[in-house]
């Protein structure tokens, strides 16, 4: 029995000491400006000046640009989406940046799918744990919202990109060391984001929609329409929050291409959700496949996928809502702008020929 | 549950927890419980084959003992009574109707492994042959480890059948033996008496057990996860696009076939020894350093020995020694002389050995053909040794140089590469034309390491895979004379935990991101 306790306490140790040995290992990487999500070193500076914050997943990551936004408006903005960023990763971020700023109003960016897919993978959290800025904190995310059998997946990830971000340092040293001049950011792999937004790639396949294409995905797909309870619940904790907070918000659903928009059946369903949204929670929502002038606004080039704006779609976005924000805020009504249905919006569409 | 996930390792250590906490004779009790968990996880609705076999071979044996024993009893009440003669008719008809228990037990047993592994294979066969269109579209549920756990039971219940050991009376040490979750996906093979003493015998805690058996499976998982895991998609690139690389560069993909299936194979049995040698139990082992074999007849008895040993106990022998054959090797001999009395006898179980191990792996004829070339080999080689013998004798080879080991050892690697690529590019056509690429395309020289090896990534991932497939292949040298484990725990323990830790870390780093999502390559079978 006595080598039993012994072994057990070896085994507690040895898994002990590797935890913490991983997380020596990582945490430097997770202070470091390789990575498009390790933006804590700006949002630190920005620290206690920003008065506006987009947050979302990807869509929003890719649509919304601060810059743009804060001329329009005199505003200092930040745009704290990233990829699949589920319900926690927003509510942990916003907290964070509200206890540190004096944030006005919030405008939550929520897809066609936010309320109704299942957040298996881990994915959104793994973008969303770098932009912690506690060690702590990062640790009780991971344990708290991290499924167990999606531990693996995570780990290595960090582990990948703490050896590869090793692996440069040793190469800059080295260089250094033989008096050869080499630029750091060359390793970066990417350009780092300005206040949190960064300039996609505005290449996309030109797809041009005639009666051929059109009859085979008009109506081809189905929207999700059962509402996942964890992430309603977790969207109304949010809300209630801010509503706690004295702080403003809007929801907003960022321009998605004509392709989409004619392959989903039941938009007209997602738009009454959010409707629902608007009433219960007063606040307001800005459905921009709505807006009237979308097809005059966006085309092709505006996207770089069948969701996500390219920097020339997300400027000419930008540009928009924030006019439409400052209309708003000096007291006009702007229902005008935007159809009232999805239907409706089809109805008035170039392709209407096609649908009848 | 995937064997390489987080899940089975809390799993296997509550489980080992549990088996040292509870009172002795209660730890195969334990085992029962957890391999129950495991398969209601792992394939809840293949459970009812597993309980059928269980059923059967224990009703079977059960009822073939109470045969015997009815016999012995009554010869022994009537032994003045009864004449000889009697007394022999009595054996014959019993022996006759345990035979006939024994057959038609065989017969659904492996009848529900025919049907649920070879239907599609059947039903495509006689479609491409007699141009019909029998739908072939069906599923069936095809339980875990089916072809393991059917053999294992078969040689438990053909072993009671010829009274080698008495079969066990309680119904849930025979599902144990049936069950028990280490050896279920991917073997070994066990025979009922040696797994029987280890199973059902009490072990004691000991530190030695624990941190050896510990020490084999965190190595298991970086052959599985570190080295098979990773190299699966570069081999999985090769298999699929060979008729766009360069010769070398499809060589090395079939080299590197042969490194991923010892390294996924290897590395499951040493997670499973490990953690049995945690529990105190030795399981059988299953390979023996087959890379380094002289000939393929070694390969054989050097790569999936359990399986081996099943088929030359079950199949090979019984076909051998059997009065037809027998006779026939007689005859033979009186008019063709010792060797081909010898030889063609042989040869004939042989061919039904290895025709029926190529099935075994695959329901494609590309498998059965893959079985056939390796009895081919052996059959060849058998036939050929007097001539072998002549030639080395004539050329003044000296077999215990190492220049000549060296050659048979490389000469067998290579050989056997090429038969194991066969049937796994896809169909058979698409094996040989692997074969043909390899050596048509010798001309095209790749300029650098990404022409050479396209799918590999950068460099110095490849280089630290490649460092661990060295040191498997120096370790499994330096294991030739059994030193390694003892060498190993003498050192500081500071040493060793760091070298631990060292696996551990690479096992995250490496093997947590590998692309293969868990499956092991014998778990299908």
């Amino acid at each position: 029995m006595r080598d039993f306790k012994n072994c057990c306490i070896i085994t507690l140790s040895f898994v002990l000491i590797f935890a913490v040995g991983l997380v020596c290992v990582i945490e430097p990487y997770m202070h470091q400006e390789f990575s498009q999500y390790c933006d804590i070193n700006d949002r630190n500076k920005l620290a206690g000046k920003l008065d506006t914050v987009f947050i979302g997943a990807s869509h929003g990551e890719c649509a919304f640009i601060p810059d743009v936004f804060d001329v329009e408006t005199c505003s200092n903005s930040y745009n704290l989406s990233n990829s699949m960023m589920n319900w926690f990763g927003k509510e942990v971020l916003l907290k964070k940046e509200i206890s540190r700023n004096n944030i006005k109003t919030v405008y939550l960016e929520i897809a066609y799918d936010s309320l109704t897919r299942d957040y298996k993978r881990a994915e959104g959290d793994i973008y969303t744990i770098p932009r912690i800025d506690s060690m702590p904190q990062r640790l009780g995310y991971f344990f708290k919202y991290i499924k167990f059998d999606e531990w693996d997946l995570v780990i290595s990830t960090y582990l990948n990109g703490a050896v590869d971000y090793y692996i440069n340092l040793i190469k800059i040293k080295l260089y250094n060391f033989i008096g050869k001049d080499i630029d750091a950011n060359q390793f970066s792999g990417i350009d780092r984001p300005q206040k949190g937004y960064l300039r996609k790639e505005e290449s996309r396949e030109n797809i041009e929609i005639d009666t051929e294409t059109f009859d085979s995905l008009y109506n081809s797909l189905e929207i999700g329409t059962e509402i996942n309870k964890k992430s309603y619940r977790n969207l109304v904790r949010i809300l209630n929050y801010l509503k706690s907070c004295n702080i403003d918000v809007a929801i907003v659903v960022t321009p998605l291409p004509d392709k989409t928009i004619l392959e989903y059946k039941n938009w007209d369903e997602f738009k009454s959700d959010l409707d629902k949204i608007e009433t219960d929670f007063n606040c307001k929502v800005f459905d921009f496949n709505l807006i009237k002038d979308r097809y005059l606004l966006f085309d092709d080039s505006s996207f770089i996928d069948s969701g996500h704006m390219s920097y020339t779609g997300a400027k000419v976005f930008t540009d928009n809502f924030s006019k439409i924000i400052n209309r708003v805020n000096s007291g006009e009504d702007v229902s005008s702008l935007f159809y009232s249905s999805y239907e409706e919006m089809k109805a008035d569409s170039p392709y209407w020929q096609y649908m009848n | 549950m995937s064997i390489t996930s987080l899940t089975f390792v809390l799993f296997i250590f509550a489980t080992l927890i549990l088996y040292y906490v509870v009172p002795k004779k209660f730890q195969w009790v334990v085992l029962l419980i957890a391999s129950t968990a495991f398969y209601l996880l792992s394939s809840f609705k293949g459970a009812i084959f597993v309980l059928i076999t269980a059923a059967t071979v224990y009703g079977a044996t059960q009822w073939m003992q109470s045969i015997s024993d009815k016999q012995k009893q009554f010869l022994k009440d009537n032994k003045a009574t009864l004449s000889k003669e009697e007394k022999t008719a009595l054996k014959e008809k019993n022996k006759k109707r345990r035979k006939i228990i024994m057959i038609c037990t065989l017969i659904l047993n492996f009848g529900i492994m025919c049907v649920v592994k070879y239907s599609h294979f059947a039903v495509g066969t006689v479609n491409s042959l007699f141009s019909t269109s029998i739908n072939n579209e069906f599923s069936l549920i095809v339980p875990l480890g089916l072809s393991f756990y059917t053999f294992q039971s078969m040689g438990y219940l053909i072993n009671v059948y010829w009274n080698n050991y008495k079969p066990e009376k309680n119904f849930l040490k025979v599902l144990l033996f049936v069950s028990f979750f280490p050896q279920m996906t991917q073997g070994p093979i066990s025979e009922f008496d040696q797994l029987s003493n280890e199973l059902f015998s009490e072990h004691e805690f000991t530190y030695k057990n624990y941190s050896w058996g510990f020490q084999r499976m965190l190595w298991g998982f970086v052959k599985k996860m570190v080295i098979a895991d990773v190299m699966a998609p570069w081999v999985k690139d090769v298999f699929e696009n060979y008729n766009s690389y360069a010769g070398i560069t499809v060589l090395i993909g079939a080299f590197m076939y042969s490194i991923q299936i010892y390294a996924d194979f290897s590395g499951y049995m040493d997670i499973m020894c490990g953690y049995c040698e945690m529990l105190g139990i030795t399981l059988a082992e299953n390979f023996e350093r087959p890379y380094f074999s002289k000939s393929i007849a070694e390969y054989w008895r050097r790569w999936h020995i359990t399986l081996g040993a099943w088929f030359k106990n079950y199949i090979y022998y019984p076909i051998g020694i059997s009065k037809w054959n027998r006779n026939l090797g007689k005859k033979l001999t009186e008019k063709c002389g010792k060797s081909v009395g010898k030889n063609l006898p042989a040869t004939l179980a042989l061919i039904v050995v290895w025709l029926t191990t190529g099935l075994w792996h695959g329901a494609s004829w590309a498998y059965v053909a893959w079985g056939g070339v390796n009895g081919l080999f052996i059959i060849f080689s058998m036939w050929m040794e007097p001539v072998y013998a002549k030639m080395k004798s004539a050329l003044h080879i000296n077999e215990s140089k190492w220049l000549w080991k060296a050659f048979q050892t490389i000469r067998t690697f290579v050989l056997v590469t090429f038969i194991k690529v066969l049937p796994e590019v896809g169909t058979l056509s698409q094996g040989f034309g692997l074969w043909k690429r390899i050596f048509t395309a010798c001309t095209i020289i790749p300029k650098g390491f990404k022409e050479l090896l396209p799918f590999a990534g950068n460099k110095i991932y490849f280089c630290v895979i490649f460092s661990f497939v060295a040191v498997m292949f120096v370790l499994s040298l330096l294991q030739r004379r059994k030193i390694i484990r003892e060498r190993f725990n003498n050192i500081p323990v500071a040493v060793r935990l760091i070298v631990l830790l060292v696996l551990a870390f690479v096992i995250a780093w490496i093997g947590f991101s590998s692309e293969n999502e868990g499956g092991f390559m014998y778990a299908g079978f």
